[in-house]
């Protein structure tokens, strides 16, 4: 029988720290489709948006504040709200910020309105408000999207114009 | 009151645009070596770890699982922390807790983000974050909400653009001597001025950067002979959650820093806060931010904050400074963020923040903010 081969030396280690190291990385995409349920409150403001073009608040049976979009319970006194009050179509502008135009995309002027009758305000597109006349209480009215082609969306409401 | 908590050590990766160099759990020990190192401490020496970044940024779910091999935490308590943008604030807070409740004599928290892993970076994780029935078709990102509420202060107070800008000014300025720090050049109000528009009135030099880094901080309530910073006044309010219930108007609108300052004051006997603040650290996201949220802590009347940039009084050798790291306008690891501002004022209290050292630094004030405007306070003393 030979001898077993004597194993050859090791390599003095060397510190990770020391190495040189090309980064390296793995790519990757996740793609998941996802469904969210809109659940009571909103499912029922959304098919009034489908169905009637028009915007609905929740009053608060206690302190009678008026919450758009609707929530179950007012948000301050977490009672339950029932009484649904139509709102707007007017309301007014309490700030906004515009986005800089791309090459791809024209500006676009997003804001915060108080729609009449409603106690809080909605984050939604302003539509042809032009940057010099942007100031806060401007008053504003809903665009809503054709009968045709509102499905029951925050986006059936297209925006607001200028009053 | 349970037990005094007092923080005896930190640690931080420096904050850079991209770490491609190493792993998440490798990044994350970076910080927690230098930790424990700042404390004095070896591993056994940590008897709980809160561990948190804030999801969706890195594309990996039940990060704590990953984050373990960095954390150390293996064979111990391992609780994972997300609060948003405060999930730094909120680990600090979250160590407090366990510490103060007698649960663990000491405690690590982690925190930790990798920003650069996705290719939309912030607004990967950020979208998703948002409500999708109401909100995500019109509002999501960072920079959105933040935008609207610099309009609404812009429009009451009238302060110019020019004013604001000089927050990310001094805040160059003072990253200038921040190892840590990602971004340090420095910059002028012309330039700021000059750089793109984001979303009115924000401009891209106005808004914190989006950074790859981790911070670990050590909370104990057996400090020995160490420097200690104690843990004097702790406190976080939370928020409705569509933009029109959390901005000023909104017919519930509360101001979140306000009330949880007010809160943590309280514990600590501050009434001045003016005068009995040495040093502050604020997470300011953007320039705009940082003028009205010096407000809601008190420290100028309303609508005069630009002042104490303007005066001197908030740099480095000012009366009241702030951030003098350079604050999250100059690093921003989002789940590490919070947890940053900790570290650099118990720093800063136990006299040991090297070249960032603010002169005879008694009590320290941090704060950390998330989500639809929610507020985390933390003041920090060098006496228990």
């Amino acid at each position: 029988m030979p001898p077993d081969p004597v194993p050859a030396p090791l390599a003095a280690p060397v510190p990770i720290a020391a190495l040189t190291i090309e980064p390296r990385a793995v790519e990757g995409r996740i793609r998941i489709p996802y469904r969210w349920p809109a659940g009571r409150t909103a499912g029922a403001f959304l098919a009034r948006l489908r169905d009637e073009g028009r915007l609905y608040g929740l009053r608060c049976p206690r302190c009678k504040q008026v919450a758009v979009p609707p929530r179950p319970r007012c948000l301050a006194c977490r009672v339950p709200s029932e009484d649904w009050v139509a709102v707007g179509p007017e309301g007014e502008l309490l700030s906004w910020t515009t986005a800089p135009a791309a090459p791809a995309r024209p500006a676009e002027v997003w804001a915060l309105v108080r729609l009449d009758g409603a106690d809080t305000a909605l984050f939604h597109r302003l539509l042809d408000v032009p940057p010099d006349r942007l100031r806060v209480g401007l008053r504003v009215r809903a665009d809503v999207a054709s009968p045709t082609v509102r499905r029951g969306a925050i986006t059936d409401l297209i925006g607001f114009c200028a009053v | 009151m349970g037990e005094r908590v007092a923080i005896i050590g930190a640690g931080q990766t420096p904050h850079r645009s991209r770490r491609l160099d190493v792993s998440a759990p490798e990044l994350i020990d970076e910080a927690v070596q230098a930790a424990l190192a700042d404390a004095g401490l070896e591993p056994d020496g940590i008897d709980a770890i809160v561990v948190g970044n804030m999801e969706h940024f890195e594309g990996i779910h039940l990060s704590d699982l990953w984050a373990v091999e960095g954390t150390g935490g293996v064979g111990k308590p391992h609780l994972k922390i997300a609060t948003g943008g405060t999930t730094g604030s909120s680990l600090a807070q979250a160590a407090y807790y366990l510490v103060a409740g007698g649960m663990f004599p000491t405690v690590l928290a982690v925190g930790w983000e990798r920003l650069s892993d996705s290719e939309g970076e912030t607004t990967t994780g950020i979208v998703t974050a948002f409500d999708p029935i109401y909100e995500r078709p019109t509002l999501a990102g960072a920079v959105s909400g933040l935008a609207v509420m610099a309009c609404q202060y812009q429009a009451r107070t009238g302060v110019r653009a020019e004013e604001a800008a000089l927050v990310v000014v001094q805040a160059r300025e003072n990253a200038a001597r921040n190892p840590h720090a990602h971004l340090s050049k420095a910059v002028t109000v012309p330039e700021v001025l000059a750089s793109p528009l984001l979303s009115s009135p924000l401009r891209y030099l106005d808004m914190c950067p989006t950074s790859d880094g981790a911070c670990a901080v050590v909370f104990t309530s057996r400090p020995g002979a160490r420097r200690a910073a104690w843990v004097r006044g702790v406190a976080s309010r939370h928020n409705h959650t569509l933009l029109g219930d959390v901005a000023e108007g909104a017919h519930d609108y509360i101001n979140t820093l306000e009330q949880a300052a007010a809160d943590a004051y309280g514990q600590a006997g501050i009434r001045d806060p003016r005068r009995e603040f040495d040093v502050v650290e604020m997470y300011e996201p953007c320039t705009w931010a940082a003028l009205e949220w010096a407000e809601s802590l008190g420290l100028a009347p309303r609508g005069h904050a630009a002042a104490l940039w303007a005066d001197g009084t908030a740099r480095r050798d000012g009366d009241l400074p702030i951030n003098p790291s350079g604050g999250v306008l100059c690093a921003n690891p989002i789940g590490a963020t919070g947890l940053v501002r900790v570290a650099e004022a118990s720093a800063q209290v136990r006299a040991a923040a090297g070249p960032l050292q603010v002169d005879g630094v008694r009590t320290a004030l941090v704060t950390g903010f998330g989500g639809s405007f929610w507020s985390e306070v933390m003041i920090l003393g060098s006496e228990a």
